[in-house]
């Protein structure tokens, strides 16, 4: 594949992170999308001290529950009182907010717009609206398919005839997870509750190989990050800033469908990438916060991305001290396996996790020597393979 | 939705002829003859090169690459749960989305020959499924 330029003004740290915020996950909170983001944007203000009026950038998520309207982004704009010269919704699923936050600077780098408001808002107990078309309904739909549970169920299975199931290591995640979230004010109340590796694994099949305790709980919720460039932060009096150094995404990777194993992903692309473009090797990193929508997803990306060989991940994990106080803190909020999944906004909750860490504001689960976090996106399924977007970003810490 | 309530294709232009010959028992594929290469799901394009596509039938043969045992059915299939779902790999190279029937879940393991087997129970329209091949 081709390689691009590698956005190489983020590893420049023209790009700054100046604010973050999250709603409580929750099962089912009774607020829309846009009530939802309206409480991040009010806290994003308040802890940066601007003015609504100061944003002229807009990059939205896709709702679950909003999916019927095509003209979202404009709705959230309306509703929350935002006049943006620049406005994107993104449909990358759970790779969306990473997404936003790549685009955003992207934007900003262009002179199109200095201070946007990447929000990220789901409320899908109202509803899911997505009707999706074309072979996903005439090929999938009609043959049985049954949606992510499933494909992750099946590349669990492809993984197992090629490694084995990794059993123990998931356990060992579950657990890390959970004992992260049971220390995040914002988990879901439904998730907090001590795990033990007997708990994982006497959990039910849900599509076998795949247990219950594979998956992640659907929720609502919003979060936000607000992003300009490092200058204009200065400008606007930052309290903090963490910068994008590196960012990759590639989606439908494999298009021809060449590549035998199926659990080959488009991180085996954009990972090594990512870390090239930050001139970090995988042992550098100090923080790992990967889309974990099924726990297998992380063991795919720690092999693709290169913290490990293929079939190494249960060794890896096995093999490191992954939670608050270890080599390699893996999801240290608890992930959306153990925080929940407030829908498409999903992406965001890692991303706000690894940027409070870098923040140093995350409490009783602040990692200590916080200096870096990779933080990763999923998006989308495709046929008869793996996801759809896969997608890495790199954070510093600001000085 | 059929009076069994399992879903229907909402067929186009381009995918009209495949479930049209899916009624007369018969599984194709696009293929690119001037690049020697097979296709599915079926695309306005090939993926492999500049060329017209045309329709061959598959073989019916194939291997798993993987499967599940689905616990929770999808919509319309409430009655079939729980339903066996894998990846096929053709013997012509693409991989399918199916169900496999006529088998023990504990018994099949990735790799195992299988062979397409009609689904009529939808009075419109055939649906191919596959099972192993004894």
């Amino acid at each position: 594949m081709k390689p691009n330029t590698g956005m190489g003004f983020l590893r420049e740290r023209q790009i700054a992170i100046m604010g973050y915020a999250e709603t409580p996950i929750q099962r089912n909170s009774g607020k829309s999308a846009v009530e939802l983001g309206a409480e991040a944007l009010s806290s994003v203000l308040a802890q940066t001290g601007l003015e609504r009026d100061q944003i002229d950038g807009l990059a939205v998520s896709l709702a679950l529950s909003e999916a019927s309207d095509t003209f979202w982004s404009n709705l959230v704009a309306e509703s929350l009182g935002i006049a943006p010269s620049w406005l994107q919704a993104t449909d990358l699923g759970g790779a969306s907010p990473l997404g936003n936050v790549a685009r955003a600077a992207a934007a900003i780098q262009a002179g199109m717009c200095e201070v946007v408001l990447c929000l990220h808002a789901d409320a899908p107990a109202r509803g899911v609206l997505m009707r999706p078309g074309g072979h996903r309904n005439e090929f999938g739909d009609t043959l049985g398919y049954g949606g992510p549970t499933m494909v992750f169920g099946l590349l669990s299975s492809a993984y197992a005839a090629r490694h084995g199931l990794p059993e123990r290591a998931l356990a060992k995640l579950a657990v890390a997870q959970r004992d992260a979230a049971l220390l995040n004010p914002q988990a879901c109340a439904a998730l907090k509750v001590p795990l033990t590796e007997h708990d994982y694994l006497s959990s039910r099949m849900v599509a076998d190989p795949l247990r219950l305790l594979d998956c992640v709980m659907r929720c609502d919720g919003a979060n936000a990050v607000l992003v300009t460039s490092t200058a204009k932060a200065r400008q606007l009096s930052a309290r903090k800033l963490v910068h994008p150094v590196a960012f990759r995404e590639i989606s439908n990777f494999d298009p021809r469908g060449l590549v035998d194993d199926i659990t080959v992903s488009g991180f085996s692309h954009c990972g090594p990438l990512a870390l090239a473009d930050a001139g970090l090797s995988a042992g550098d990193i100090r923080m790992f916060q990967p889309y974990d929508d099924f726990l297998i997803a992380v063991l795919l990306q720690l092999e693709q991305i290169g913290f490990c060989g293929a079939g190494g991940a249960a060794e890896f994990i096995l093999g490191h001290d992954i939670s608050l106080r270890g080599q390699l803190p893996i999801n240290t909020g608890g992930g959306q396996i153990s925080a929940g999944q407030p829908g498409l906004a999903g992406g965001g909750v890692n991303l706000v996790e690894a940027v409070r860490q870098l923040c140093g504001e995350a409490g009783e689960r602040q990692v200590r020597s916080a200096t870096n976090a990779m933080v990763t996106g999923i998006g989308a399924m495709q046929y008869a393979r793996n996801w759809g977007t896969s997608s890495v970003m790199i954070l510093e810490a600001g000085p | 939705m059929t009076e069994t309530g399992l879903p229907l294709p909402r067929p186009t232009a381009l995918t009209q002829p495949f479930w049209d010959a899916a009624n007369e028992s018969r599984l194709m594929l696009q293929f690119d003859a001037a690049l020697g290469r097979h296709q599915f799901f079926p695309r306005p394009l090939s993926l492999f090169g500049p060329n017209a596509m045309t329709w061959v039938e598959a073989g019916g043969g194939g291997r798993l690459v993987a499967v599940s045992l689905c616990t929770s059915a999808a919509p319309g299939f409430e009655a079939q749960a729980p339903q066996i779902m894998a990846i096929v790999r053709l013997d012509e190279g693409p991989r399918l989305l199916a169900p496999i029937v006529h088998a023990v879940f504990g018994e099949l393991q990735v790799g195992d020959r299988l062979r397409l087997v009609w689904d009529k129970r939808r009075p419109a329209q055939q649906v191919y499924s596959f099972e192993p091949w004894r």
